[in-house]
């Protein structure tokens, strides 16, 4: 092998692995939040409208829980989440889990769970009250419709399910395959099936460019637990990769008892 | 040779950009509004079906 060729390789090998973090690098950051709507389109992915909804949207997420209308009854959540194998994103905003197996209905219409994902401290709040973490279950309908169930994580007992997660997240923008593993996100929510259903219900936005809306959002009212160590331990990947609250403008929060 | 390689590297350097970048595959959709709270949504139907397959690989 000469000489050029062995430093061609070597240049091709080094600009793969950088080329890599560059494809995955963040188009946006959480300390230009105020500016996230003024992106130009240039530097935002193709086929996606305009991040403009994230300066301008009047119904955007998250919000402040606590003033809300008490209904009755409403379509139930049914999460038919099942075990698969372990693969998570380190995106540059958090930590994402993929998925492709579980379902959830509402009513009559099934949507297909896409992801996963971490935001630390919550982004939703209650009353002022904020939550040291909250997950977001992103989930569509084949026709488009998302609607997400964000879960409150408080402090308390170890979660051996989200341990799995942290034990296996890279440290680096990147996505892995664990090898061996598989991680049920069923074991990610409240353990009752009564208490999956108790949830505040408003339409808002992806908290996230390019922050769109039309998003249904269900955010279970019963927090699930992580150690201290754990919450702390997510910290150390993201820990301000939360949105602040965003103006209701006339919305009403529903609750579901 | 070294034009070869050049165009080798560019290549590398360019090709997971691009296959990031390529726009999803469309296709119609019908919308309905969402509950509770009916909105006029305004999101193109090739919008809607990429914001789904962008929902999948990033944060959203
Ligand atoms: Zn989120």
């Amino acid at each position: 092998m000469n000489s050029l060729l062995k430093k061609t390789i070597f240049a091709l090998s080094c600009m793969a692995t950088s080329v890599t973090f560059a494809a995955d690098a963040p188009h946006w950051t959480y300390d230009e939040q105020n500016v996230w709507g003024e992106i130009p389109s240039s530097l935002t992915p193709p086929g996606l409208p305009p991040y403009t909804e994230c300066g301008l949207g009047q119904k955007q997420s998250p919000v402040d829980l606590g003033s809300t209308k008490l209904v009755a009854s409403t379509n139930a959540l049914k999460m038919q989440y099942l075990a698969e194998p372990l693969v998570i994103s380190n995106n540059g905003h958090t930590l994402k889990v993929n998925t492709t197996t579980g379902s959830l209905n509402i009513g009559n219409e099934q949507y297909s769970l896409l992801q996963y994902h971490i935001h630390a401290p919550s982004e939703h709040v209650l009353n002022g009250k904020t939550y040291p973490a909250e997950i977001h279950f992103v989930h569509s309908t084949p026709d488009g419709k998302l609607a997400v169930v964000g879960v409150f994580i408080e402090e308390g007992k170890v979660n051996p399910e989200f341990q799995k997660i942290l034990a296996h997240s890279p440290n680096q923008v990147q996505d892995v395959t664990v090898q061996g593993v598989t991680i049920n996100p069923i074991n990610l929510l409240p353990s009752s099936s009564i208490d999956r259903n108790k949830f505040f219900l408003y339409s808002g936005s992806l908290t996230t460019p390019p922050c769109t809306e039309g998003v249904n959002w269900y955010v279970l009212k019963k927090p699930i637990q992580l150690s201290k160590t754990q919450i702390s331990t997510f910290e150390t990947f993201y820990s301000d990769n939360a949105r602040p609250n965003q103006p209701l403008n006339g919305r009403q929060v529903l609750e579901k008892q | 040779m070294k034009h070869i390689l050049a165009g080798l590297i560019l290549s590398m350097l360019f090709a997971p950009v691009m296959a990031e970048e390529q726009s999803q595959p469309t296709q119609p959709t019908t919308t309905s509004s969402p509950s509770p709270d009916k909105k006029a949504d305004t999101t193109k139907p090739e919008e809607k079906t990429n914001i789904v397959d962008f929902c999948r690989t990033h944060t959203c």
